[in-house]
């Protein structure tokens, strides 16, 4: 398998698929949590943790026991588990080594567990069929990476949206456009912006 | 029958969540605990990994 494979995952999931303004998952911490780009940096990584790993396991987990037991009803609840199982480590991780960062994020962290972008990532990788394309083991390597691109989608416009965010607080609009209506337009924009890069691979 | 087998990997899921949540539970940080916490209770408790006694101990030393 060439390396093209795994670059045209990436640019698919990060540009042409963006998770947020394409696929329009994941626009909850997209707004919430994009005030400052120091925060969406932050969440953007503790995002970006969560679903290349929440990946890699589901992938396995989909593939060698609930395929092989004839079980695959129940996935959404085992990917669900997983991610849940995964937030905490993530959130126990950020609590010991950055306090700041753990008290900028807030409220926000707990809640990577039910933000729809990891869960939608995770059951597209499964949807994609990669195993039966590309061989079980390439597919996992193809999953993992569409994750990581999907991830980097998720941070850029993260950091980009929280860079205009704090410009945006600078500028002397109107009582009625300032904050989340100002936000909204902003992110159409972009979003416009992004569709324009469909069918570049 | 799959759905015993389905049975058992949700509880083994539903086992590992728990635990992972009780870990970080006991990883306390100093702001969920504001004003909860006695220092004394506190260094006196006998679990040996807790962010809050580290504040605590830290604070002591400092």
């Amino acid at each position: 398998m060439s390396v093209a494979v795994f670059f045209t995952a990436i640019i698919s999931s990060m540009l042409i698929n963006n998770i947020v303004l394409l696929r329009f998952l994941g626009v909850c911490p997209f707004l919430g949590v994009s005030r400052r780009t120091e925060s969406a940096l932050g969440m953007s990584l503790a995002v970006m943790f969560v679903m290349v790993i929440a990946s890699f396991v589901t992938y396995l987990l989909y593939y060698f026991v609930l395929a092989e037991l004839g079980i695959t009803f129940i996935s959404t609840i085992a990917f669900i588990l997983i991610i849940a199982s995964l937030v905490q480590l993530v959130e126990m991780f950020i609590k010991r080594f950055s306090k700041k960062l753990y008290k900028s994020l807030g409220i926000y962290l707990p809640l990577i567990t039910t933000n729809c972008a990891i869960l939608g990532i995770v059951e597209l990788n499964i949807a994609a069929n990669y195993a039966t394309d590309f061989g079980l083991w390439s597919g996992l390597g193809v999953a993992v990476t569409s994750a990581f691109g999907a991830a980097l989608g998720f941070a850029l416009v993260m950091i980009a949206f929280s860079a205009i965010r704090e410009r945006l607080d600078g500028y002397p609009l109107p009582e009625s456009w300032k904050g989340v209506p100002v936000s909204l337009v902003v992110a159409s924009i972009m979003a416009l912006a992004f569709l324009g890069l469909g069918g570049i691979v | 029958m799959p759905i015993p087998y389905a049975i058992l990997v949700v509880f083994l899921l539903v086992i590992l969540y728990v635990g992972s949540f009780a870990l970080n539970r006991r990883y306390m940080h100093e702001g969920d605990v504001e004003g909860q916490y006695d220092m004394k209770k506190c260094l006196a408790c006998p679990i040996s990994v807790c962010g809050v006694k580290d504040r605590f101990k830290e604070g002591e030393e400092a």
